[in-house]
C-alpha cells in the first residue's frame, strides 16, 4: 500500500527553490484571481469605477458584502486544506481530512451546544433588543454571542481530538487506521447528538442551524472573523513551517524515528494545532466537507508529496478552492432564486472528483 | 482498507437525514419567541424594533423579507410601495417583483441593489446575521415579530405608523378585535371541547403552548390536549394524543390534512382547514380562529349563522 504515491511527473522528485517559488506564484496568482473575481461578480452587477467611489450602492456592495465573504472564504478554505494536507501526512492516509476524523464533529458538537443553550436561555433577538442588549445596528450582542461558540468549536475539535488519540493509541503507539475508524463512529455520534439537541429548540431555531451543519459562508461579525483568523494564520504558519518535519512522519514511523524524530510527541503537537485551526474554521463556516480532503490529494498529483511544497499549497488551494464554490452558490441565486449553502457545492465537486481520484489510483495499482 | 473507504458515507447520510427530518417543520413560520411557555403573555411579548438609520417619514421603496409582512403591507393598502419580496411570498400583487431570497436567506446583495428606504423583517435566528448586516450598511430595517396574536396587533399599528397608513391600520385593528371579540363570545357560550391541531405528520408535530396554533385554540374554546408539552411545536408521542382523548383533531391541507384520519383516533371527529390560516399568523387572524370555531363546534357556528342571518 502506497497511499501518498502517485505523482503525476514520477521522474521529477528534487524539490528546488525556483521550483517552490514558481508553483507558490502560480498558486497565489489563481487565488488572487478567483478572490478578484468573486468580488466583481454576484448577483447585482458592478462597474469597476463606481466601486471606487466610496458610499457608492457598487462600493457598499463589494466591500460591504462580497469582501467580508471572501476574505471568510479564504480563511475557512486555508485552514481546511492545511489540515486535511498535514492529517494525511501523519496518519499516512490519503482518507484523513479533519471532516473523517471528527475533528469537525466535534467541533460542530461543541458549537451546537453553545448556541442551543443560547437559545434556550438568552431569550429571543426581540428580547434581547427591549432588554437594551444590542441596541445598535451593530449588534454587540452578536459578537458577543459568536464568541463563546467559536470557542467551543475549537474546545469540541481539541476534546474530540484528544479522546480520538486515546481510542486510538495501543501500547504506546498510535494506529492511524484505528484513528480515522474512530473518527468516522465519533461523527455517527456527534451527529446524532446534533439532531437530539435540535429537536430541543423551536422549529425557526432547529432551521437556522442547519445551512451551519451543512456548511455556509454567512454573514459574520468582523471581531469574530479577526479572532478566528488570527488562530488560522498563526497554526498555518506553524504548519508550514513544521514542513519537513511532516515529510519524515510522512515516511513511516520507523524510518521517521530512525531519523531521530520524536513520532508520538511530532504527532501529537501537530494533531493540536490543527484541532485549533479547524475548530476556529467551523465557528466560521460550520461543517463544511471535502475541502480538506479533495485539495491536497489534487495537489499532491500535481506538485509531489513533498510537503514543504505541498502544505503552503494546499493552504492557498484550500482557499481558492472555497472561494470558487461560494462563487458558484451565490450565482445558482440567478436560477434557482436562493443560495446554496457553499457545503452543498463543495460535497457536489468534492465527491464525484474524489471518487474519480479513488478509482484511478485502485486501476493503478492493479495494474 | 476497503471498510476505511467506504466509512464516510454513514456520517453524510446522517446529514442528510436531518435535513430531511427538518424540512417539513420549516413550513411553519413565525412562532419564534415561543421556545419557553411563559413568552406568551402580553406583558413579555416581543416588541418591534428599529434597525440602522431613523426611516424616512414617508418610505416610498419598500422590501419585505417575511411573506406575513408582505401581506400585511398589501392590508395596510401599501402594496404599491414595495420594490421586492421573498420567493415565499404568494399573494398575487407580488407577481413580477424581484425576489430577494427567502425568510432566512435573504440575499443581501439583491437587497441593497434594490435602494429599498425602509426594510421589514420578522426576527429569525435563521436571519439575524443578514438583518443585522443590512442595517450596517446603512439600510433601514423595521423588525416585527409576527407570532402570535399580541405581536400581530402591535405589527399592524407600527407598520401602519411607519408606512403613514395610520388610519387603515386601526381599522384592521378593529376589525381584527372586533372578530377575536365575536369567536370568543361565541366560544365561552360552549364547553370547552378537546382538540389538538397537527402541524406534521411524520413525524407526529403538534402545537404547543406558546404556539400560534394553541392561542388560536384557546380563543375558538378548545382545550388543546398538548398543552403540557414542554415545547412550543414538540414532536408529539402518538400514544399520548391517542390518551389524551381529543374530540376533535384539526389539520391543514398543508400539513398532511388531505390524507384522512390519524390511525388509532376514529374516535375523534377530523377537521381539515384549507391553506395555511392557521399557521401564517396576520391581520385576517380573526378569520382563522372563525374558522377554527366553525371546525370545534359546527353545531354551533350554524346556529350563530342562523341567528345573524335575518
Amino acid at each position: 500500500m502506497t497511499p501518498l504515491g502517485g505523482h503525476l511527473w514520477p521522474g521529477r522528485r528534487r524539490l528546488t527553490a525556483g521550483l517552490w517559488l514558481l508553483w507558490i506564484l502560480l498558486l497565489s496568482g489563481a487565488l488572487g484571481a478567483i478572490a478578484l473575481l468573486s468580488l466583481l461578480v454576484g448577483v447585482q452587477r458592478v462597474s469597476i469605477s463606481e466601486v471606487l467611489v466610496s458610499g457608492s450602492l457598487d462600493h457598499t456592495i463589494v466591500m460591504g458584502v462580497r469582501l467580508p465573504r471572501v476574505v471568510l472564504g479564504l480563511l475557512v478554505g486555508g485552514a481546511l486544506g492545511g489540515a486535511g494536507a498535514t492529517l494525511q501526512a501523519i496518519l499516512r492516509n490519503p482518507l484523513a481530512d479533519p471532516f473523517v476524523l471528527g475533528v469537525s464533529g466535534g467541533a460542530a458538537l461543541g458549537a451546537t451546544i453553545v448556541i442551543v443553550a443560547v437559545a434556550l436561555l438568552g431569550g429571543s433577538w426581540a428580547e434581547q433588543i427591549a432588554s437594551g442588549a444590542g441596541t445598535t445596528a451593530a449588534g454587540s450582542a452578536g459578537i458577543l454571542a459568536a464568541l463563546p461558540v467559536s470557542a467551543a468549536a475549537a474546545l469540541g475539535a481539541l476534546a474530540t481530538t484528544l479522546l480520538m488519540l486515546g481510542v486510538a493509541r495501543t501500547g504506546g503507539r498510535l494506529d492511524p487506521h484505528s484513528l480515522l475508524l474512530a473518527g468516522v463512529v465519533f461523527n455517527a455520534f456527534a451527529a446524532a447528538l446534533i439532531l437530539f439537541l435540535r429537536t430541543m429548540v423551536t422549529p425557526d431555531q432547529a432551521h437556522a442551524l442547519l445551512p451551519w451543519l451543512v456548511g455556509s459562508l454567512g454573514h459574520r461579525p468582523w471581531p469574530h472573523v479577526l479572532v478566528a483568523g488570527v488562530i488560522v494564520l498563526s497554526c498555518s504558519l506553524f504548519l508550514v513551517f513544521r514542513a519537513s518535519r511532516l515529510n519524515l512522519l510522512s515516511v513511516g514511523e520507523e524510518s521517521a524515528a530512525g531519523l531521530g524524530v520524536d513520532v508520538d510527541r511530532s504527532r501529537m503537537e501537530l494533531i493540536i494545532v490543527v484541532s485549533l485551526m479547524v475548530g476556529a474554521s467551523v465557528s466560521l463556516a460550520g461543517l463544511v466537507g471535502f475541502v480538506g480532503l479533495i485539495v491536497p490529494h489534487l495537489l499532491r498529483l500535481l506538485l509531489g508529496p513533498d510537503h514543504r511544497l505541498l502544505l503552503p499549497a494546499s493552504i492557498l488551494g484550500g482557499g481558492t478552492f472555497l472561494v470558487g464554490c461560494d462563487l458558484a452558490s451565490r450565482l445558482a441565486f440567478l436560477s434557482v432564486g436562493t443560495e446554496p449553502p457553499v457545503g452543498v457545492v463543495t460535497a457536489l465537486i468534492g465527491a464525484p472528483l474524489f471518487l474519480l481520484l479513488l478509482r484511478r489510483s485502485s486501476a493503478r495499482g492493479q495494474g | 482498507m476497503k471498510m476505511l473507504r467506504a466509512a464516510p458515507v454513514p456520517f453524510m447520510a446522517l446529514l442528510a437525514t436531518g435535513a430531511l427530518l427538518l424540512s417539513p417543520r420549516t413550513a411553519i413560520p413565525g412562532g419564534e419567541e415561543a421556545s419557553v411557555s411563559s413568552r406568551t403573555t402580553e406583558a413579555s411579548t416581543n416588541l418591534p424594533f428599529l434597525l440602522g438609520p431613523v426611516p424616512p417619514d414617508d418610505p416610498s421603496r419598500l422590501v419585505s423579507l417575511s411573506p406575513a409582512l408582505t401581506d400585511l403591507v398589501i392590508e395596510l393598502g401599501a402594496g404599491e410601495l414595495l420594490v421586492g419580496v421573498t420567493r415565499f411570498c404568494d399573494s398575487p400583487s407580488t407577481q413580477g417583483l424581484p425576489r430577494v431570497g427567502g425568510f432566512v436567506d435573504p440575499s443581501i446583495e439583491a437587497v441593497l441593489a434594490l435602494r429599498p428606504d425602509l426594510v421589514v423583517a420578522e426576527p429569525s435566528p435563521g436571519n439575524r446575521e443578514a438583518v443585522t448586516r443590512l442595517a450596517e450598511l446603512g439600510l433601514t430595517v423595521r423588525v416585527l415579530p409576527h407570532g402570535g396574536v399580541a405581536e400581530v396587533r402591535r405589527a399592524i399599528l407600527v407598520l401602519g405608523e411607519d408606512l403613514g397608513r395610520a388610519t387603515r391600520a386601526q381599522g384592521l385593528l378593529n376589525e381584527l378585535d372586533s372578530d377575536l371579540e365575536q369567536v370568543r363570545a361565541y366560544a365561552s357560550a360552549q364547553p370547552p371541547r378537546r382538540a389538538a391541531l397537527i402541524y406534521g405528520r411524520e413525524p407526529l408535530v403538534l402545537a404547543g403552548p406558546g404556539s400560534f396554533g394553541h392561542e388560536l385554540l384557546t380563543i375558538a374554546g378548545a382545550k388543546n390536549v398538548a398543552s403540557g408539552a414542554k415545547v412550543a411545536y414538540p414532536t408529539y408521542p402518538l400514544e399520548l394524543l391517542v390518551a389524551g382523548r381529543p374530540e376533535v383533531i384539526v389539520e391543514t391541507t398543508m400539513t398532511g390534512g388531505r390524507s384522512g384520519p390519524l390511525p388509532h383516533l376514529g374516535f375523534a371527529r377530523h377537521e381539515v382547514i384549507p391553506g395555511d390560516l392557521l399557521l401564517r399568523p396576520g391581520p385576517r387572524l380573526g378569520e382563522s380562529a372563525r374558522l377554527l370555531f366553525e371546525a370545534l363546534y359546527p353545531e354551533a357556528a350554524s346556529d350563530n349563522d342562523a341567528d345573524a342571518s335575518p
